[in-house]
């Protein structure tokens, strides 16, 4: 019907209608309608960028839980049933990136609950904006400042390293009594300023001599010379860290090639299934803090459940953001009510909620000031024979 | 007043009444957040624009705005000076690093320019990633107040969206008149000659090395005052908000809007910050469409979008779609 | 301490063999088309993934035949982004830096849509290290270097023996010059082009195996390949080869010695230093 008016208009005009229609499908191609009342839960994370795995892991797991509950009905709260949905978006892994997406979801979508940031730039900026609007932020991130007295709304549903490391330190210290000598290697980033120093601390106070404290640029890909540099000084164990799975693996891998033959843990991370499939049978016999236990039987309705809607590769903090979520679900019910002061006040008096992964506590009032910080319990893994076997549960 | 009363005297005028305006009538705070950072990146643009008018991309240009930003969180938090005193510092100081690193780096041009503001660039960033005691690291500065404006017992936060936003507004208006008016003068046309042929410049008696030098300069200020609001608005400052990424998107806007035209850095700006909100609905596509429209729109409108009737006017002569060289 | 002497050099000239190869690819670009093309990293980073899916994954060829497949694909990849890009915004340096970028950006993000953002291996061809005294070689990369060598001697006899490589040579010392003597511009562009992504994917294809991949991993040969070319000069070939070794060993050398965040500076003021006294490199003419 237009095509002569269409066929008249210039290659520019073309495209820049073409450019419109294009913003404008984009534009509505998202929602849809329901019937019940819908209940935004926010959510933040990198979904773009090196970051993305950890992004995809809170997308994931904050839509499992979901899920959950929009199976069996719905969220109860208040005489009303709302139908769950996920509003997550993408933080490009910086500060500014945090800001913006916590900004949108509070003021644009109106949310009450955001689960995430995982990384401390994002989660830093986006606590910042949430706590002054009095929304609640389940996060993660291994900066110390990431909870504290000055953000209240702030919980950190994961693990950092002032949680495991003093545990596995200890086992560490029973298990190889002869093994006193430690080398640390670290990224020059967030994660080498926040974590290697406190596990430098937690060995040295568990009687370990530090013997080597190497750091390099985050997207360096071979690690020879820096290994080399370690090797010299004669280590028994090479600790890793807060590295990345993917930098672990090819430190394991290169590092087992150079001949070093004695222990390589990581209390950090964890990234035993990356360390696996890139290092091979180089991998045989590393250790690692461990979240989740694929086996074991409580969480084997998580594992089909990602299976069936996900496929693939299930990141370690995907049962962690999985867990935040279901207890954030599970008080609002409990409170029957959507107000973040009062959920807050619950949060803290959480302690034994059964996880999947056992109950959980709240800790931290010594080390940040405020009791929001979880435990769970955890593993220390090791890789045996081309499988990653548990060792050992420890519940703190 | 004939020029008040012309189309572009009305389209201004309207569009000035609407910009200062609209939040107002629509406070919505996320409109609100969206609108500081464009103005503070329109601040980034217009000030690169200066540099970019002499044929050179400059890549150092984020570091200065880091430079700014962490210069005034620092003297507001750990020198308790006050920010009417720490502001013009957060342009003062990215000057004077931009007056001694600026007449090394500009005796090279072209992609050899590029090169070295975008390994200088680098290195100021690590500066801060390695300065953990002073710079907070990678972690950067967390929890800096809000810029307090004020005289002796009357002083005025900038806690609210709204306030922060007339705040930047005003500056925003006062930087891009001055560029505005700088490039329409002889300064500006001195620089466009630069472009076209440097040699013959230097012929004609214009002594290239200064004016890049101070283009450098007044460019470096300009964006370290942004930097400075940035950082009390957010209240939050890491390095990795001042990588060369930040650079490539002032340069975007340059681009898209046109480094020639007076007001291409700003349209460029405002059709390309906003943008990822309005891509947001298709979350994991967002960085593949924002790359394919960008080479779409260099490849079929490179005078950028404030110079359209340039490309409206070619298509007319030639019949088809080309390059400015012609292919 | 000379045993990490030695293996500091060896591993630097390993290194050194991949960043030869890229820097060769740019320089080519550079020197030929005089594009920036920010978006080389990607092209190693796909020829990694291809030889991941073709070995790893559909298994359908050995290793090597993977490579050079692999190595072919991109090089059709490039010429038609040669073609379909950059050639109609070859003209402007600033449109060609802008355009090259978020053609990195695209191939980036489409690779994490197929591929996702964890690390992902390609089983390794080669393994276990070749022993001798107390000195320590692994097979696989000590390969790399075996293949970089018959991959550059096949390159500069391309270069210096065939027609093609001669009108290369035209073209870059006067493109009008070559016109007349009828050369036809366009298709040396499109055949450099297209040689210089080969050379990047097939950088990807043998080194992918030694280390992991992402669709990240692009970014850090191209800083390499950009610090090689600007030592050894834009454009020159010999330049390329001697920056790329260059830049290998002193990355070693400086990280075994002095740590890695001091290398990371080093490097870079040293490469300023170079810029600044000597912008065309050691090889290139001055004000080339």
């Amino acid at each position: 019907m237009f095509t002569r008016q269409f066929n008249q208009l210039n290659s520019a005009q073309k495209f820049a209608l073409f450019f419109i229609g294009l913003l404008f499908v984009i534009g509505i191609t998202t929602e849809n309608a329901s019937s019940k009342e819908v209940l935004k839960i926010g959510a933040i994370g990198s979904l773009s960028g090196s970051g993305a795995a950890w992004g995809i892991a809170t997308k994931n797991g904050v839509q499992l839980a979901i899920d959950e509950v929009n199976d069996r009905g719905g969220l109860k709260v208040g005489g009303k049933i709302y139908e769950l949905k996920q509003i997550i978006y993408d933080d490009t892994y910086t500060g500014q990136g945090g800001t913006t997406a916590a900004n949108r979801l509070i003021f644009e979508d109106k949310v009450n609950f955001i689960i995430g940031p995982i990384g401390s730039p994002a989660a830093l900026a986006a606590g910042l904006v949430a706590n002054r609007e009095k929304v609640i932020v389940l996060c993660n991130g291994f900066s110390p400042r990431i909870i504290g007295k000055d953000k209240p709304y702030t919980f950190r549903i994961t693990l950092s390293t002032n949680e495991f490391a003093p545990a596995i330190v200890k086992w560490m210290a029973e298990k190889f009594p002869t093994m006193r000598k430690v080398a640390v290697i670290c990224t020059t980033d967030e994660v080498g300023q926040a974590v290697a120093p406190l596990n430098i601390k937690y060995y040295k106070e568990g009687g370990f001599e530090l013997v080597a404290d190497e750091r390099y640029e985050r997207g360096t890909k071979d690690m020879v010379p820096i290994i080399n540099r370690m090797l010299i000084k004669n280590p028994d164990i090479i600790e890793l860290d807060g590295h990345a799975p993917g930098d672990v693996a090819l430190i394991v891998k290169q590092t087992r090639q150079l001949g070093y033959k004695k222990i390589m843990i990581q209390t950090g991370g964890p990234g035993l299934e990356q360390v696996l499939e890139v290092a091979r049978e180089l991998a045989e016999d590393f250790l690692s803090y461990n979240i989740f236990d694929p086996q074991d039987p409580n969480v084997q309705h998580f594992v089909k459940a990602y299976d069936k809607k996900f496929g693939g590769f299930i990141n370690p903090y995907c049962p962690l953001m999985y867990n935040g979520t279901k207890l954030l679900f599970h008080t609002i019910e409990k409170e029957n009510t959507l107000d973040t002061d009062k959920i807050k006040a619950a949060f803290e008096k959480s302690d034994g909620y059964m996880t999947m992964m056992g109950p959980i506590k709240w800790t931290g009032e010594e080390l940040y000031g405020i009791r929001h910080q979880i435990l769970t319990p955890f593993y220390i893994s090791q890789i045996k024979n081309g499988k990653i076997v548990t060792y050992t549960k420890i519940a703190p | 007043m004939g020029y008040l009363r012309s189309w572009k005297g009305i389209l201004l005028g309207g569009l000035a009444v609407f910009v200062v305006l609209w939040p107002l009538l629509y406070p919505e705070k996320f409109y609100l957040h969206v609108g500081i950072l464009l103005l503070i990146h329109v601040i980034g643009a217009i000030s690169l624009n200066l540099i970019m008018r002499t044929g050179l991309l400059s890549f150092i240009h984020p570091a200065f705005m880091g430079i700014g930003a962490y210069t005034s969180a620092l003297l507001v938090m750990r020198a308790g000076l006050p920010f009417a005193i720490a502001f013009p510092l957060a342009g003062i100081v990215p000057g004077i690093v931009s007056l001694i690193v600026g007449p090394i780096l500009l005796r090279l041009k072209g992609v050899y320019f590029v090169l070295i503001t975008f390994v200088s660039g680098e290195v100021i960033r690590l500066v801060f990633v390695n300065n953990q005691s002073l710079f907070g690291g990678s972690n950067g500065i967390y929890d800096i107040p809000s810029a307090r404006l004020g005289f002796f017992n009357l002083s005025f936060e900038l806690s609210t969206k709204i306030s922060v936003y007339y705040f930047t507004l005003a500056v925003t208006l006062i930087i891009c008149a001055a560029c505005i008016s700088l490039i329409k003068s002889e300064f500006g046309r001195a620089l466009n000659t630069i472009n076209e042929n440097d040699i013959l410049a230097e012929c004609t008696g214009v002594n290239t090395l200064k004016y890049k030098t101070f283009a450098f300069i007044l460019g470096a200020i300009m964006v370290g005052l942004a930097g400075s609001i940035y950082a009390h608005y957010t209240r939050y400052i890491a390095p990795i908000d001042f990588t060369w990424r930040l650079g490539l998107d002032f340069i975007a806007y340059n681009v898209l809007g046109g480094i020639f035209a007076a007001w291409g850095p700003i349209i460029g700006t405002v059709i390309l910050v906003p943008l990822p909100e309005f891509l947001r609905g298709a979350v994991q596509y967002q960085w593949i469409l924002y790359s394919i429209i960008i080479i779409l729109v260099i490849r079929f409108m490179p005078e950028g979008l404030a110079s359209v009737h340039y490309t409206i006017a070619r298509i007319k002569r030639l019949g088809k779609v080309g390059t400015a060289q012609g292919l | 301490m000379t045993l990490f002497f030695v293996q500091s050099l060896l591993n630097g000239f390993t290194i050194g063999a991949l960043y030869v190869m890229m820097a060769l690819g740019f320089t080519l670009i550079f020197g030929i088309l005089r594009i920036v093309n920010f978006a080389h990293g990607e092209f190693y980073m796909l020829g990694a993934f291809f030889v991941y899916m073709l070995f790893g994954i559909w298994k359908v060829v050995g290793y090597l035949p993977a490579v050079v497949i692999s190595a072919i694909s991109i090089g059709l990849l490039g010429m038609f982004f040669e073609r379909i890009v950059f050639r109609p915004v070859r003209a402007n340096e600033l449109q060609v830096l802008i355009t090259s970028f978020a053609l990195s950006i695209g191939i980036q993000q489409v690779s994490v849509l197929f591929w996702g953002a964890e690390d992902l291996s390609i089983p390794p061809p080669y393994t276990g290290t070749l022993q001798w005294k107390q000195f320590v070689f692994p097979y696989d990369r000590v390969i790399v270097v075996g293949y970089t060598l018959l991959i550059l001697i096949a390159f500069y006899y391309l270069l210096k023996r065939t027609k093609v490589g001669l009108a290369m040579e035209a073209v870059v010392q006067d493109k009008e010059a070559a016109q007349i003597q009828g050369i036809k511009v366009n298709h040396i562009y499109l055949i450099s082009f297209g040689i210089a992504t080969l050379l990047a994917g097939a950088a990807g294809g043998l080194v992918g195996p030694i280390f992991a991949l992402t669709p990240y991993i692009g970014a850090m040969p191209l800083m390499r390949a950009f610090m090689a070319v600007i030592l050894g000069g834009m454009g020159n070939i010999t330049g390329a080869v001697v920056g790329g070794l260059v830049i290998g060993v002193s990355e070693s050398f400086l990280t075994t010695y002095f740590g890695g965040a001091f290398a990371a500076i080093m490097t870079f003021i040293v490469i300023m230093i170079i810029l600044v006294i000597k912008p065309s490199g050691l090889f290139g003419e001055v004000g080339s």
